[in-house]
């Protein structure tokens, strides 16, 4: 009998060590086996319910609709993590606080998620933060670009760069063009109102001031006015910072046909289908800063074939695609849970992305580099000078 | 001066849209909120004959606007005047136009998007002309033009035509002009007709600048409400000169206190007027009736 016992016990303690070594061993993205083979240590529901919050209508659909895509793109490729199938929820952020936060809580009270993709507009994720953050449910942004979502909560991480990284690619980029005299029309919402203040910090630390330093309502689309007041400032470098491209768009369409005939520079919003088909030939020669991809990544042409023709930049789905396989190897390791996902993804290895490398620093901000490009025959290309 | 032209010509539409609205009002007497998402549907119809059959702008926008103006017929038909027939209150219509704009609205959402578009004359942006310090755009040219060419053609209908001293008789006392014989309900539908028109044809001036999107009908209409009270409800002169304050006004704000306060500049000008002049520069109708 005692036997039978010891025998039962070891065959058990033996499977427990087997399950314990799969479980430990470095989950997908790290090079080994993909998330499902890494979920059996862990006991999962049987159906993983994954939140996201994005634009989805509006002015910056492009984005949320892109970032739909790749999340579409890895869910369809991993349909399970474990035995667990993969529920996606997704929730229209309308890029606005106030539509982020209803999601947030409808996600996390009704729908009952541990873990939200998003918000993807800075407004968005600083809306949800507190309250992801008060529920313990991991927040996982890759678009969202505002130096305040750095200190936004323990649980909120983005793969994405922070606009205080990427202002200062900007401002060193006008600098070194000789630029003398800088105008900067900002849009009424987080993201723009946050890159206006790192704007100014960085032109600041270059000894420098903006001659005129303008917010305008959001989505505004008249901008004629205060291009004359910039026109009048003798800028010679004009930074528009709008929530969406259209907006960017009429900005520099009004300033061509007013005869502004200085550089533009503009953020992350701008590189989109609909900025070219309202700003047209007046794109020409516009600069924008944003992430710097690396088409040369492994992974990253064949999965930006597979995915629909982009809204926005090609790279932005990419991100969508890095967060879910990341999340998706953390519910496979810790198991579905927002606190153990949130100390996962901080001990995390670098995790090689199709988008770009992703190592979480301890506000869990990703340190991606930024790049600047120019709007040359209806598209942006990276500056090679 | 350069804002002082910028204001003018946003005025312009603006004035061109109070016209309109007023239009209507003096022939109902109530608020037709429904007024703005109608030209809005009309902005939308016009981009819809440019894109998809290629026809030229000034044909699409009168296409646009037609259809528009059948449907705002329609709307008198069929849904206010059975109930003025019920002697349904100004307050009552007023709420159901005010439904009627959001359901049309949504529609609108839902076949276009809710995205911002914009609508182009031609396929190249064109530097403007620069004159006596000031620069005026393409558009802007159009803009002017169209505007003047419209008073100058529904001053002439008003003031020339059976049908327009019909309007104005209706304008002035609707159930004289009952009592004296006159088709009120066919009257009415033609001034449903031409003020619908010419919100189409003022919110597509309206698109060119600053392209459209389904929330800008009840931007239309309030500017066009505010419009009408500075210049004094159910005067035309008055909506015109109304509008190009309310335009020079916005503009001033714009450069003086921010972008951010355009909104706030209308209203204040609108709060003024309602306190120390209530009944508008050139008044006609009190509010109240």
């Amino acid at each position: 009998m005692f036997k039978k016992t010891t025998l039962l016990a070891l065959l058990f303690s033996s499977l427990f060590l087997v399950g314990c070594n799969l479980g430990g061993g470095a989950p997908a993205g790290f090079d080994t086996g993909d998330a499902s083979d890494e979920a059996a240590a862990v006991e999962l529901p049987d159906v993983i319910k994954i939140g996201y919050i994005g634009p989805l209508t509006g002015n910056a659909a492009g984005y949320g609709q892109d970032m739909k895509a790749g999340i579409e793109l890895y869910f369809s490729e991993n349909h399970t993590i474990g035995d667990s199938t993969v529920e996606v929820i997704y929730e229209d952020g309308k890029c606005n606080g106030q539509d982020a936060a209803n999601a947030a809580q409808k996600l996390i009270n009704i729908d009952k998620v541990q873990v939200i993709l998003g918000g993807q507009c800075s407004g968005e994720t600083l809306a949800a933060a507190p309250i992801a953050e008060a529920n313990k449910v991991l927040l996982f942004s890759s678009l969202s670009s505002s130096p305040d979502v750095t200190t936004a909560g323990d649980y909120v991480f983005r793969n994405y760069p922070s606009d205080e990284q990427v202002a200062k690619t900007m401002v060193d980029d006008i600098l070194a063009h000789g630029y003398e005299s800088v105008a900067v029309l900002t849009e009424q919402s987080d993201y723009a109102q946050a890159y206006r203040g790192a704007i100014a910090r960085h032109l600041a630390t270059a000894g420098k001031e903006s001659v005129l330093d303008e917010p305008f309502a959001a989505d505004n689309t008249d901008f004629r006015t205060l291009l004359a007041k910039v026109q009048e400032s003798g800028a010679d470098v004009l930074i528009v910072i709008p929530q969406s491209p259209v907006v960017g768009a009429f900005a520099v369409k009004q300033a061509a046909e007013l005869g502004l005939n200085i550089q533009i520079y503009g953020g992350d919003t701008l590189p989109a289908p609909d900025f070219f088909d309202t700003a047209k030939d007046a794109a020409e020669g516009v600069k924008v800063v944003m992430v710097a991809e690396d088409p040369s990544r492994s992974g990253y042409s064949e999965k930006a074939a597979e995915l629909p023709a982009p809204q926005s930049a090609a790279v932005i789905p990419l991100f969508g695609y890095d967060a879910a396989n990341i999340v998706a190897n953390g519910i496979a390791a810790v198991g579905y849970d927002g606190t153990a996902l949130k100390d996962y993804l901080y001990s995390m290895p670098t995790f090689k992305g199709v988008a770009s490398d992703v190592k979480f620093d301890e506000n869990g901000d990703n340190n991606v580099s930024a790049g600047v490009k120019v709007a040359k025959d209806g598209e942006f290309v990276f500056v090679t000078e | 001066m350069q804002i002082l032209v910028n204001g003018i010509i946003v005025g312009g539409i603006y004035a061109l849209m109070a016209i309109g609205f007023n239009l209507i009002f003096s022939s109902v007497r109530f608020f037709h909120l429904l007024y703005g998402i109608v030209a809005v549907l009309g902005i939308y119809l016009t981009r819809f004959f440019l894109l998809t059959f290629e026809i030229n702008f000034f044909v699409s926008m009168f296409l646009g606007a037609a259809i528009a103006a059948l449907l705002g017929m329609a709307f008198w038909q069929w849904l206010y005047k059975p109930l003025m027939d019920r002697k349904a209150s100004s307050l009552v219509l007023m709420v159901v136009s005010f439904g009627a704009l959001i359901m049309v609205q949504n529609l609108i959402a839902l076949i276009w998007k809710n995205n911002t578009y914009s609508i182009s004359i031609s396929e190249t942006i064109k530097e403007g002309y620069h004159f006596l310090g000031i620069t005026i755009t393409f558009n802007q040219l159009v803009i002017l033009l169209t505007s003047l060419v419209l008073v100058i053609l529904l001053e002439l209908f008003l003031n020339k035509t059976k049908y327009g001293m019909a309007i104005r008789a209706i304008g002035d006392n609707a159930e004289m002009t009952t009592i004296l014989g006159l088709k009120t309900n066919q009257i009415i539908l033609i001034v449903f007709f031409i003020g619908t028109f010419i919100s189409s044809i003022a919110g597509t001036m309206v698109a060119l600048e600053i392209g459209v999107k389904p929330t800008y009908g009840l931007f239309l209409v309030l500017k066009a409400i505010i419009a009408s009270i500075i210049g004094g409800i159910g005067s035309m002169r008055g909506a015109m000169l109304g509008g190009l304050l309310l335009g020079v006004v916005e503009n001033i704000g714009i450069y003086y206190l921010g972008g951010g306060w355009q909104e706030v500049t209308a209203f204040i000008l609108l709060t003024v007027f309602l306190l120390f002049l209530p009944q508008g520069m050139f008044n006609k109708v009190q509010i109240s009736n």
